[in-house]
């Protein structure tokens, strides 16, 4: 084995020697010459990004900025010159950011020229004709005036954001950022949200996360907007989306907006990344245990784009090719997206993804064993400018947008061989629309929402052991939700933004009808400095199975709020202060407090034959503060530190009160990334307290009666059970990991080659995430540890 | 070998993380009270079983000189005799024999298992320490006749069986037993499973649970099908979580352990081939 090693990494090192350095390869095509700006961006593919915003007398500086923020342009302007000043007026429109920007400079007399790297200057449009010159020349001497020229970097979105949102418990992480942090076998966008402030798993192995406390079924995830139920492989190490398809990953940790219903803690809203370039480019990944490759372009002159993607594990392959014993799992996934833009200002697009885990046939045993994910949708959205409704103007500009989805997850593990047997479906039809009008300072939205739940589970062993994991039950629902909501943002003065909102849902399996008023404001103290306040309350009718306190939770598994089980409710409030140090570099504070009312918690004690004991209902409360100091990407060092404190009670309705599994109480990360030359050096450093356990504190033998002979003998399959302490009295140690990465950005072959290694785990600190207790010789407790030391290496290209 | 399956999924778990598991010794600090008791409305004798640990599984210790008591249903109170019986609680050979034997005579305290009675039971060890419980046996009159043996074709056959719902059972237990010598026969403890109304077994019937199959091929089987009161069945359907210790559920108060009914309504005898 260490031989293999060695060869790999001798690979790994010719690899990179062999690739030529990407700032040696942008050092010999310096920027020497610049063209006027045409409608088809002159090839850049950033200027094929589609701007919809209009201009109703701002004037030109402001609305080249405005663009260049949009579009995420890099471009100097003077704003001394005559026309930047100008008031213009260009109605909204769906069009590229270079046709955007021709609209901007004939409005007010300038032109843009661009580079063939991408830069970007405004000047004087060109005389029309020569003035008449003075028949007398100007003899009087002065000093030549010096023009300032101003490089307006774009704003980053983050920035924006701040300007012009509310945005409490939110973040915004491009998947550049995440990617940039060391990561297990490959990039992960799940792994590395969990890197964020408020943000923790029970361990390496958990299908899901924390929110501030909140138990892990409480997060809505979805792709593209759409919903995914359980997004994640091989018992929760990987996530189901691929890295080349992340674009940009929305994080909502509390104060969720009205659009976002049907969970408690959490939403993650994972962008897929749209292809700006023209012509064919695209993405390979190749890691020690997958490969992954995507490729996409714009169409239809930067109007539209599509992206195809797809990832397979080989692990399986390998093994059975090298050795005669099998390895039967593997995980493939593919994921696609095409949107279009139209001049009349309707924009469509479409997702589609589609991932299974297989764990193939092995020796004689004759399993039949899948899960995975389905998700397809359609958006559908059209602006209209000046839109009137009965006479009466509802803005300057309203969007209807319309959502249609299609989500399933559906698993099956079968092994007859041992009288085995767990199924799950659930498959989610969602209908959801909006309406927002837009108008000086002020945003209104009305929305709906449709959902359709089928839900299907059957679990049963003769293994009684693994209900702890699959719980036993046979389940069949079908759930209807209906959501209405309406949201105002309004900037009532230049300091001060308020969102103020609500969303009815109504539950058809339960009856219930519910309120959800949420609130949020902004007030800047200065520029860059804001104190931020939010409070809402959220509902939440479809559950997870899955038992929070077990270190291992492959699979989570769906049922819904009915007759027998109420729908859960939470209300938070939230202040918090944000402040931007400069363009790139920012930090804020929030503090939480969460309250949870029939909160359903899953009952180990359930039985199979008994509808209704699945969960117990408890309440409780989360409450603590986070930070986050954050470098932005684009200089040679960015990153984040990320410190969370949280408290979370729970009192369940049979009177135990505790500290809920997830009780994590301080959590720091210290993620950074620097960039220098070819290379790019990520590390991350983790330090958490321990979460609550249950010590085991000793054993015993269950016997069981024999009728026939009328004795008792130790009973026959389960007899050495474990004498439990009070549940959850005991901390777990403190979790310590150190992860490191190094990556040569290269050319190879006209395509852009970067090998990386990735060492999770660097010291190899022992974090146990369990512990199995055994009292029946020794007395001895052994550790179940979490992810130990794990180099990998790989290679990212892009074409 | 005992077989759990969630200690098998650990040390799968374990195998991949191979190295990485460290062990460190720990006392157990249980403090504990097992009792296994059992009215079986077709046994002239019920016994209760008392136990104290400290949660080393070889230091489980009979309990003598504690007052069991049984509360009738007419509001009467016996007192079990404490006999000197190894016989009737079988031990595995690396942990303590049980020794001492609570017995209610039927026929010499002149009492009876009354379908739908609840029955209390009250046991208070030597140390002062007291447990209750009580159970409610289910509804039906216990068969005592054994039928004839059929022959049973191990590969091929299929033996399917229906009972009629009794009021007051929470589920139904169907037990087999190979025969042989206790400790040392095909299925040294007998097999069982619980049902609702009806079952079918065939040689499959849990596989892999177990030391042994359902039925082992060659040997007389001996069926029994009981009715069980919801204490029985809480208690065995459950096996304790290896990690956070829930699972098993017990209705006694001050004790680990067990104290249920049971009714036998059907029996079979097979002739597995």
């Amino acid at each position: 084995m260490p031989l293999r090693l060695h060869r790999m990494l001798a690979a790994l090192a010719l690899a990179i020697a062999s690739t030529q350095s990407s700032a040696a390869a942008q050092s010999r095509s310096p920027d020497s010459t610049f063209a006027d700006l045409s409608r088809d961006g002159n090839g850049v593919a950033a200027l094929l990004r589609p701007i919809t915003a209009g201009f109703s007398g701002q004037t030109a500086e402001a609305a080249f900025k405005a663009i260049a923020a949009t579009a995420r342009l890099s471009f100097t302007l003077d704003p001394r010159l005559s026309g930047m000043q100008s008031r213009i007026t260009i109605p909204s429109s769906v069009r590229s950011a270079a046709v955007a920007l021709i609209e901007v400079a004939d409005a007010s007399n300038l032109r843009v020229r661009v580079s063939p790297s991408g830069q970007i200057i405004v000047v004087e449009a060109r005389a029309s004709a020569p003035a008449a010159r003075s028949a007398t020349p100007d003899t009087t001497r002065r000093d030549p005036v010096v023009l300032a020229a101003v490089h307006a970097e774009a704003e980053r979105l983050e920035r924006v954001r701040f300007a012009s949102r509310t945005d409490v418990g939110g973040i915004s992480i491009t998947g550049r950022e995440l990617r940039s942090a060391p990561a297990f076998v490959e990039p992960d966008v799940l792994r590395s949200v969990q890197l964020m402030p408020g943000i923790s798993a029970r361990s390496d192995y958990t299908a899901g996360f924390n929110v501030r406390g909140g138990e892990n079924d409480q997060n809505l995830i979805l792709i593209d907007g759409y919903p995914i139920y359980s997004p994640f492989h091989f018992g929760g190490i990987f996530s189901t989306f691929i890295d080349a398809t992340v674009g940009r990953v929305e994080l909502h940790r509390g104060g969720m907006p009205v659009q976002y219903g049907g969970r408690l803690s959490g939403v993650i809203d994972v962008s897929p990344a749209e292809p700006t370039s023209t012509g064919t480019h695209g993405t390979a990944e190749v890691s020690l245990v997958s490969s992954s490759a995507s490729v996409g372009r714009v169409f239809a002159d930067g109007a539209g784009s599509w992206m195809i993607a797809a990832r397979r594990t080989y692990a399986d392959a390998i093994v059975n090719r090298f050795s005669s014993d099998t390895f039967p799992y593997h995980f493939q996934d593919g994921q696609a997206h095409v949107a279009r833009s139209w001049a009349n200002g309707v924009r469509m697009s479409a997702t589609a993804y589609a991932g299974a885990d297989v764990l193939t046939p092995v020796l004689n045993y004759s399993f039949d064993n899948w899960w995975g994910n389905g998700v397809a949708g359609v958006t559908a959205a059209k602006r209209f400018d000046n839109a009137r409704l009965f006479g009466i103007r509802l803005g300057d500009s309203v969007t209807i947008e319309q959502r249609a989805s299609l989500t399933r997850f559906s698993s099956q593990i079968a092994i007859p061989e041992i009288v085995y047997l767990a199924t799950d479906r659930v498959t989610d039809r969602r209908l959801a629309g909006s309406i927002a009008a837009h108008s000086a300072g002020s945003t209104r939205t009305l929305g709906y929402e449709l959902s359709f739940q089928d839900l299907d589970y059957h679990s049963n062993s003769s293994f009684a052991g693994l209900a702890d994991i699959i719980p036993f039950d046979s389940i069949r629902q079908q759930s209807r939700a209906s959501s209405v909501y309406a949201d105002q943002l309004w900037r009532p003065t230049t300091k001060l933004l308020l969102q103020v909102g609500g969303r009815v849902d109504a539950v058809q399996a339960s009856d219930w009808i519910g309120f959800s008023p949420r609130v949020s404001m902004k007030y800047w103290l200065d520029r860059n400095l804001a104190v931020t306040a939010a409070a809402g309350s959220y509902a939440q009718w479809m559950h997870s199975l899955g038992r929070e306190e077990e270190p291992i939770q492959p699979i989570q598994f769906w049922i819904a709020s009915d007759s027998t089980l109420p729908v859960s409710r939470s209300h938070d409030a939230i202040v918090g202060v944000e402040r931007w140090m400069n363009p790139t570099r920012f930090f804020h504070v929030e503090a939480f407090y969460k309250r949870y009312d029939d909160l359903l918690t899953p009952n180990p004690y359930n039985d199979a034959g008994v509808r209704g004991d699945e969960f117990y209902r408890a309440r409780g409360a989360s409450y603590g503060a986070d930070v986050m100091l954050r470098q932005l990407d684009g200089g040679p060092f960015s990153g984040w530190l990320a410190y969370t404190y949280s408290v979370s009670t729970r009192e369940r309705a049979d009177g135990l009160r505790y500290f809920p599994t997830q009780d994590r109480r301080h959590n720091l990360n210290l993620v950074g990334s620097w960039r220098s030359g070819a290379y790019t050096l990520g590390a991350r450093a983790n330090i958490a307290s321990g979460l609550p356990g249950t010590p085991l504190i000793g054993g015993y033998i269950r016997a069981r009666y024999d009728p026939i002979a009328r004795r008792w003998t130790p009973d026959a399959t389960f007899d050495e059970q474990v004498i439990p302490g009070e549940y959850n009295s005991v901390r777990f140690p403190k979790y310590s990991r150190i992860d490191v990465s190094a990556t040569r950005a290269g050319r190879m072959w006209g395509a852009s080659v970067s090998p990386y290694l990735s060492v999770v785990n660097l010291l190899n600190a022992h974090n146990p995430a369990g512990f199995l207790y055994d009292y029946s010789t020794r007395s001895n407790r052994a550790s179940v540890p979490n992810l130990p030391f794990a180099p990998t290496l790989g290679v990212s290209i892009a074409y | 070998m005992r077989i759990d399956a969630r200690r098998i999924a650990a040390a799968t778990a374990l195998a991949v993380l191979a190295g990485c598991s460290q062990e460190e010794p720990l006392l157990p600090s249980a403090h504990e009270v097992i009792v296994h008791a059992l009215l079986d409305a077709g046994a002239r004798d019920q016994y209760v079983f008392v136990q104290t640990t400290n949660g080393a599984f070889d230091e489980a210790k009979p309990v003598a000189g504690a007052l069991v008591t049984l509360t009738l249903p007419d509001g009467r109170s016996l007192r079990a005799d404490e006999e000197r019986d190894s016989s009737r609680f079988i031990t595995d050979n690396d942990e303590p024999r049980v020794t001492s034997a609570y017995r209610f005579s039927l026929d010499k305290l002149g009492f009876s298992i009354v379908p739908g009675g609840t029955y209390r039971l009250r046991v208070e060890l030597p140390d002062a320490r007291v447990v209750t419980g009580h159970t409610t046996v289910p509804n039906a009159v216990a068969i005592s006749i054994m039928p004839p043996a059929q022959l049973f074709n191990y590969v091929r056959d299929t033996l399917s069986l229906a009972w009629p719902r009794v009021p007051g059972a929470r589920s139904y237990e169907v037990s087999v037993n190979s025969g042989g010598d206790a400790l040392h026969g095909p299925n040294r403890n007998p097999r069982a499973i619980f049902a609702d109304t009806s079952i079918k077994l065939n040689s499959r019937t849990l596989e892999g649970s177990g030391d042994h199959d359902f039925f082992v091929r060659g040997y007389m089987h001996r069926l029994i099908v009981s009715a069980v009161d919801s204490n029985y069945y809480d208690y065995y359907r459950r096996t304790s979580d290896s990690f956070t210790g829930v699972g098993v559920i017990g209705h006694l108060a001050g004790a680990l352990g067990v104290f249920g009914s049971i009714v036998e309504i059907d029996a079979r005898m097979l002739d597995v081939r």
